[in-house]
């Protein structure tokens, strides 16, 4: 069947941009939990971070430079990390596993669409909302404290580092959507989502530099995406990696996201084929 | 007349029973659990671990590698009490909106006690024996803690308990001024931020802030520190007070959020 | 000899319960102009409302959607405060109840679960064995009784969400009672319940209510509810009283009427203008009508010329003829009907404050 005969695909972008604008109206539905749930998130741990080298390099005495980085780039990198972390989907946007164990998704099974088209509205608002608020953070660090701040060494940097976080986070989503999906095997979900994510903060530098790290960790870790999504991005603004970097990257992440895609495949078939409709 | 106090002792008995009745059914979720915390024990120690060994001489704010790892083991114990009794807290915010809080109105008891502690976990209470294994790690690896010093940690852990279950009304007690705003739970992930790292590495405002306004820093740096000698005798006194009127104030001001409560009209 | 009149167990005196959201604006536009200002609005769920029960009475309170049932029985429990005005139970005020207060009041909602959901119904019962204090031999012994009369002795070990929609509501009821409370809300208790489980919820209703002489107050949807269960009726209508008296006397006003049904054969046309001229002139008026059957509420003494006509006009394949129905008043009421005026009731006289004592007894009327 081509695009034009099948009717799922010739209404998904249509759907997409519906879907879309319906996720972004809900976020703002609630002024306190807008505030509390857009603005605030993501925004204390880098801070907490911050303290936490602050008092390191303190003790390690004027201008140290532990491992190759100094505490005004740690400040950068922090900087980086507040718009970063903003950006990179969060699977809090994602309630797949709960629509399965209510049984929401049965409706949505006999229209003419593929359900995944509404999981892919909330990833473009997620991103499309979030990468304005870290825009805003950004700019606020920027006059606040411009002398500390986090100035991305070239536009072609700048591109290249949101092209590694817009993918990463696509990323992050097909991980937390093939997870959301295992509902339909599992009792309970939520506790892999945590544990996903302790591995792809700690694994992906939210914790700290990924190249901070020993040497023997950090050539691990350089081929997993977490590290192209979160660390990478911010060194590529600092000018610590150079383009060909980027492009390794950028090959990493294209093979992880289309791996995870056919995964993802596979897994919504095969749950499907055990889906009880539950709630029906 | 207030409720008697074996009135929390035969409800709390019960609510244990129910939750290993619970977990009985959901053993995979048990597993699940305590794996997922022992990750997240795993990744706080790693991060330490590598910090310090960045250089052999490095301290955070004074405090050193066998101060961290005393920190460290409160920290995850008070975590761990949190998850074994407190984790109906999560669900409080949905519970408000829907309405599911007119049966424990309904009921004798102080609807703080009902309502938080009904689901007891056997997974946090696993977890909390890691967490009290690794805590007695760092107590017994500390040059400075001696077996004279091991009456001070049933204070520690007191003031610990006592503290996050009063932060636990008071967030809850906040979340009736704002509805459908998350508050609890997006103040208890800070919280839990701020306060799983010694207060002494933050700037002198925030700390005093965390100490004497808002005492998260009764959850792991307080009881850390009575561990490993940092505090005065007449601060810990004062402080163990001090948390005391904290828990007071917090059951107030839930109590007063009470009479917002609107209950979904069904 | 007139027996003392019996204390007020629960009262509300000039209670209002407003709440208060904002209309959502529609398009981008108005969605972020929500964001920024709001239309408050206040919504008058109670306004006024005037009410005194006494013990061992069984109230049913009936009323439109919306009309405040549910928000009444809530401020009465003290679930919510009332905005203004006085609600109290057993002589203190209702959101301020204490524990003693407490263990003798209960409520059972139909459309909202007070059990443990993942917990087998018995489990549940442990816990509020606890909470409420009861001596273990009771607690038993209620537990075994009350299963019995609802039929649910080998339901107790499944977990409450596997159990039926009827099941479920039995396990309800039963934890409602294990306390042995003296005065029980139910709010809308056979909500979606099939013909037999109502049945049996309602004779464990009935006669729990007068062997224990528990006080009930009962709303319902479902007028056999509270025909069956319940001696005095309450009417709210957009948060106020449309009609607060005994069942007795609502039902002397409906005898001297009859409900006639008629089943008409659908391929004839009906001569409409006959029809209605036929009604009218008999002093009745339709009161339901579909494809196959009309229903005309006609009085007593006109049902006979009334049917003599009706066989002339409309091709009858068959008929039935009964008292008319509560139900059907209920409905004229909620039109807007005239109602007997609640002064004329003794029911709803006296209001007790907080902190005072039942009231006196009034005097032994002399024998005739």
């Amino acid at each position: 069947m081509t695009a034009s005969q099948d009717p799922a695909r010739r209404t998904f972008w249509p759907l997409l941009r519906q879907a879309t604008a319906y996720e972004l109206r809900k976020q703002v539905a609630f002024r306190v939990g807008f505030v509390v749930r857009e603005l605030g998130h993501g925004l204390v741990e880098p801070l907490v971070m911050l303290c936490v080298f602050w008092a390191l390099y303190r003790s390690a005495g004027e201008g140290a430079v532990l491992r190759g980085w100094t505490f005004p780039e740690l400040v950068q990198y922090v900087a980086g990390l507040l718009v970063v972390r903003k950006a990179m989907f969060h699977n809090r946007a994602l309630d797949l596993s709960t629509q399965i164990f209510e049984g929401r998704v049965t409706k949505y099974l006999v229209m003419p669409m593929d359900y995944f088209v509404l999981a892919v509205a909330r990833f473009t608002q997620y991103t499309l909302l979030q990468l304005g608020i870290g825009a805003l953070t950004w700019t606020i660090g920027a006059l606040v404290a411009p002398e500390h701040w986090l100035f991305p060494v070239s536009f072609g940097a700048c591109a290249g580092a949101l092209t590694l976080l817009l993918l990463g986070s696509w990323c992050c989503f097909l991980v937390y959507y093939i997870l959301n999906a295992l509902a339909f095997w599992l009792d309970v979900v939520w506790s892999l989502l945590v544990m996903v994510w302790f591995v792809i903060s700690f694994a992906g530098g939210a914790l700290l530099p990924v190249s901070q790290m020993p040497p023997v960790v950090f050539r691990v870790l350089e081929y997993g995406f977490p590290y192209w999504t979160i660390s990478a991005p911010i060194e590529v603004l600092m000018g610590r990696l150079a383009a060909a970097d980027v492009a390794r990257g950028l090959a990493i992440l294209a093979v992880t996201a289309a791996l995870l895609e056919a995964v993802r495949r596979v897994v919504w078939r095969r749950g499907l084929a055990r889906y009880g409709g539950a709630g029906m | 007349m207030s409720t008697p106090f074996n009135f929390y002792v035969r409800v709390a008995r019960q609510y244990t029973r129910i939750g290993w009745v619970r977990k009985s059914q959901f053993r995979w979720e048990f597993v699940n659990q305590v794996v997922m915390d022992c990750l997240y024990y795993l990744s706080f120690l790693l991060t330490f671990q590598i910090l310090y060994g960045l250089r052999d001489d490095l301290t955070l704010a004074g405090w050193t590698r066998d101060d961290i790892r005393v920190f460290l083991g409160m920290a995850f114990v008070t975590d761990a009490f949190m998850m074994t009794w407190l984790g109906q807290s999560w669900h409080f915010g949905d519970d408000l909106k829907a309405g599911n809080l007119d049966a424990f109105r309904l009921r004798p008891g102080p609807v703080w006690f009902t309502y938080s502690f009904q689901r007891f976990s056997p997974e946090g209470l696993t977890n909390m024996l890691v967490a009290v294994g690794l805590l007695t790690y760092g107590l017994v690896r500390h040059p400075a803690i001696g077996a004279a010093d091991l009456w001070l940690v049933p204070l520690a852990f007191a003031v610990a308990f006592t503290a996050q279950a009063a932060l636990v009304v008071l967030l809850q007690g906040l979340e009736f001024w704002a509805v459908n705003a998350d508050l609890s739970r997006f103040f208890s992930q800070i919280f839990t931020q701020i306060s799983d790292r010694p207060l002494d590495v933050y700037p002198r405002g925030v700390k005093r802030f965390f100490i004497w306004a808002v005492p998260i820093g009764a959850l792991a740096w307080f009881p850390a520190g009575v561990l490993v000698g940092r505090h005065g005798a007449l601060f810990v006194l004062g402080y163990a007070c001090l948390i005391a009127l904290f828990a007071v104030a917090a059951g107030r001001l839930f109590a007063r959020g009470m009479r917002r409560y609107e209950s979904a009209m069904s | 000899m007139v027996s003392a009149p019996r204390e007020v167990a629960l009262a509300a005196r000039g209670v209002r319960k407003v709440f208060r959201t904002y209309e959502r604006q529609k398009g981008w536009r108005g969605v972020l102009g929500n964001f920024v200002r709001r239309d408050w609005q206040d919504i008058v769920a109670l306004d006024g409302i005037d009410l005194a029960v006494r013990r061992g009475e069984r109230v049913g309170l009936i009323g439109a959607n919306g009309a405040g049932k549910t928000t009444l029985v809530k401020v009465l429990t003290g679930i919510v405060p009332a905005t203004s005005g006085e609600a109290t139970l057993l002589g203190r005020s209702s959101f301020d109840l204490g524990d003693a207060e407490k263990r003798r009041l209960a409520l059972v909602m139909g459309q909202k679960s007070q059990l443990w959901w993942d917990l087998p119904p018995l489990d549940s019962f442990r816990l509020l064995k606890e909470v409420y204090g009861i001596p273990t031999r009771e607690f038993e012994a209620r537990v075994a009784e009350f299963s019995a009369m609802l039929t649910v002795e080998d339901k107790l070990g499944i977990q409450l969400r596997q159990l039926s929609l009827g099941q479920r509501m039995k396990m309800e009821l039963i934890g409602a009672f294990l306390h042995a409370p003296e005065i029980v809300f139910l709010d809308e208790p056979t909500i979606g319940l099939d013909l037999v489980s109502r049945e049996t919820i309602r004779e464990f209703l009935v006669r729990l209510g007068r062997e224990r002489g528990i006080t009930m107050v009962l709303t319902s949807h479902d007028m056999e509810d509270i025909e069956d269960t319940c001696e005095r009726l309450v009417i709210l209508d957009k948060g106020r009283v449309l009609y607060d008296g005994e069942l007795v006397e609502l039902a002397r006003r409906v005898s001297g009427k009859r409900a006639v049904e008629v089943h008409v054969a659908p391929q004839h046309a009906l001569d409409e203008a006959r029809l209605a001229e036929a009604i009218a002139a008999h002093g009745a008026e339709l009161a339901g009508r579909t494809a196959l059957a009309l229903t005309v509420l006609v009085p007593a003494e006109q049902l006979t010329p009334l049917m003599r006509v009706l066989f002339e006009i409309v091709p009858v394949r068959d008929l039935s003829v009964e008292r008319q129905p509560l139900e059907l008043l209920v409905k004229e009421l909620y039109r807007g009907g005239a109602i007997p005026t609640a002064a004329a009731n003794p029911s709803s006289t006296t209001f007790p404050s907080p902190d005072h004592g039942p009231e006196e007894p009034t005097p032994e009327e002399p024998a005739p």
